[in-house]
C-alpha cells in the first residue's frame, strides 16, 4: 500500500475512534449527571433500566429516534432542519484538534493522537467553538416563536462575550509556551503546570468555560422556568437531542482545553499511561460542571453581562500585559 | 492529506452523519400532524405578528465584541514570539492595548456596557 493510503486509513481510524469516544461520553454524561444530581438532592436518580439505570441513556437514544418530528407551520423549513446539524457538526469539528497524548511511533510511523494536527490548533478550536452559536441563532430565528428568539439572542450575546474572555485567558499560557500548537503547550509544562504561574487566567477561564457551554450558574439561554428551554422550545425528537449532543461536546472540548492549558495535559507520574492522566484530570472538570449544577442559583442577565465586560475583561487584559512584562524581565518565578 | 484537507474531509463526514441521523429519525418516527400540534408554543401571551424586534443593546454588544476580538487577533502573533521580540515588542503591544483600553473607557463612560 502506498503512503497516502495508509495515511488516509489512519485518519479514518482516528476519526471514528474520536466519534465513538464522544458518543459514549455524551450518552453516559446524561446518566452520570442525573445520578449525581439525584444523590445531591437526596434522591436516587435513574434506577429502573438496567443495573442502577446504566441502560437509561440507550433507552433515551432509542426513544429520540422514534419520537415524532414536528415542524411548526410558520417555521422556516430549511433553517429549522439545518440548525441542529450545524450546531453539532461545528462542536464536533472543534473536538478534532484535541491531542489525547504525546505522539506515538508505531511501525516506524509518526502518529499524532489528535485527529487533525494543526500548527495553530488553539486558534482553530476557538474558531469552531464560535461557529456553534450559528446553530443556536438559526434555531431561534427560524421558528418565529417568541421564547426561542429571546433565548437565541441571549445565548449568542452571552457566548460571544465570554468567548472573548476565554480566548484572552488562553493567551497567557500561549505567551509562556511560545506556541499555538497544543502538543507544544503541554510539553512546555513539563517542569510545572501553568496553573501555578497563571492562577488569575485560570479563574477567568473557568468562569467563561461555564458561560460558553451555557451551564448553571450561567444557563440563562435555557432558563427552564422563564424561557421554557429557550431556543429549543419548538424542537422535538432527534433534533432536540442533537442540541443536547452539541452542548455536551462543547463541555467535553472546553474541559479538555482547561486540562491541556493549565493542568499539564497528559503529564503525570509514569505508573499510568499519559492518556489515563489526561482523562483523570478531565473527569475532575466534568464533575465540576455537575457540582455547580447542584449547588449554584442562576445569575441575572445584567449581572452576567457585567461580570464579563466590567470585571473579567479588564482583569484578563491587564494579566496579559503582566505576563508579557514578567517574560521580558525574567522574573524569578518564570523559567 | 495535510491538516486542513483532513478538516474538510471531517466536515463532510460529520455533516453526512448528523444529517443522516435527523433523516433516519424522520423516516422511523410516526407522523400525525394536526392543526393544534403545528401551532407555535404560546403559553398565555400572543404569538409574534410579523417580524421580531431585537434590543439595540445586542447591536452595540456585537460591535464591542468585534472590536475586542480583532484586538485579541492582533495580540496573538506577538504572544507567540513574546520572548524573541524583547522589550521593544512588549512596549509596542502595551501601547496598542492601552490605546484600546482608552476606547473601552470611552464606551463605559458613554454607557455602552450598561445592562438594565
Amino acid at each position: 500500500m502506498s503512503d497516502a493510503v495508509i495515511g488516509a486509513l489512519i485518519f479514518l481510524v482516528k476519526f471514528f475512534l474520536l466519534f465513538a469516544i464522544i458518543s459514549v461520553f455524551v450518552l453516559y454524561a446524561t446518566w452520570y449527571e442525573r445520578k449525581v444530581i439525584g444523590h445531591m438532592q437526596q434522591r436516587i436518580g435513574p434506577k429502573r433500566v438496567g443495573w442502577h439505570g446504566l441502560l437509561q441513556p440507550v433507552a433515551d437514544m432509542i426513544k429520540a429516534f422514534f419520537k415524532e418530528d414536528s415542524i411548526p407551520r410558520d417555521a422556516d423549513k430549511l433553517f429549522f432542519w439545518s440548525a441542529p446539524v450545524i450546531g453539532t457538526v461545528f462542536a464536533m469539528m472543534a473536538a478534532l484538534a484535541i491531542p489525547f497524548g504525546p505522539p506515538l511511533v508505531l511501525f516506524g510511523r509518526h502518529i499524532t493522537l489528535d485527529v487533525v494536527h494543526l500548527p495553530s490548533g488553539i486558534l482553530y478550536m476557538l474558531a469552531m467553538l464560535s461557529l456553534v452559536s450559528f446553530g443556536v441563532i438559526f434555531a431561534g430565528l427560524s421558528t418565529k416563536s417568541k421564547y426561542p428568539i429571546i433565548g437565541a439572542q441571549r445565548e449568542v450575546a452571552q457566548v460571544i462575550s465570554y468567548e472573548l474572555i476565554l480566548a484572552t485567558a488562553l493567551l497567557n499560557p500561549v505567551i509562556m509556551a511560545g506556541s499555538l500548537d497544543l502538543t507544544k503547550i503541554v510539553d512546555a509544562q513539563s517542569h510545572l503546570w501553568f496553573i501555578f504561574y497563571q492562577p488569575v487566567a485560570f479563574v477567568c477561564f473557568l468562569i467563561s468555560m461555564f458561560a460558553v457551554s451555557a451551564r448553571v450558574p450561567f444557563d440563562l439561554p435555557e432558563a427552564e422556568n422563564e424561557l421554557v428551554a429557550g431556543f429549543m422550545t419548538e424542537f422535538t425528537g432527534m433534533k432536540f437531542s442533537l442540541f443536547y449532543f452539541a452542548q455536551y461536546v462543547v463541555i467535553f472540548t472546553v474541559s479538555m482545553l482547561a486540562v491541556i492549558f493549565f493542568f499539564g495535559g497528559w503529564l503525570g507520574p509514569s505508573f499510568l499511561p499519559p492518556v489515563a492522566w489526561l482523562f483523570i484530570k478531565w473527569a475532575f472538570f466534568i464533575f465540576l460542571y455537575t457540582w455547580s449544577w447542584g449547588t449554584f442559583p442562576r445569575y441575572r442577565y445584567d449581572q452576567l453581562m457585567n461580570i464579563s465586560w466590567l470585571i473579567l475583561l479588564p482583569i484578563v487584559i491587564i494579566n496579559i500585559l503582566w505576563t508579557g512584562f514578567a517574560i521580558q524581565f525574567g522574573l524569578p518565578y518564570l523559567h | 492529506m495535510s491538516g486542513y484537507g483532513e478538516v474538510m474531509v471531517a466536515f463532510i463526514l460529520f455533516s453526512v452523519i448528523f444529517a443522516g441521523m435527523v433523516i433516519m429519525s424522520r423516516m422511523l418516527a410516526p407522523k400525525n400532524p394536526y392543526k393544534e400540534k403545528l401551532d407555535l408554543y404560546e403559553c398565555g401571551s400572543p404569538i409574534l405578528q410579523g417580524g421580531y424586534k431585537m434590543d439595540i443593546k445586542y447591536y452595540l454588544l456585537a460591535i464591542m465584541f468585534t472590536l475586542f476580538d480583532i484586538e485579541i487577533l492582533f495580540v496573538v502573533p506577538w504572544s507567540v514570539y513574546a520572548r524573541g521580540l524583547g522589550i521593544i515588542g512588549f512596549i509596542e503591544v502595551s501601547v496598542f492595548i492601552i490605546l484600546l483600553f482608552a476606547g473601552y473607557i470611552y464606551a463605559y463612560v458613554k454607557g455602552a456596557l450598561k445592562w438594565q
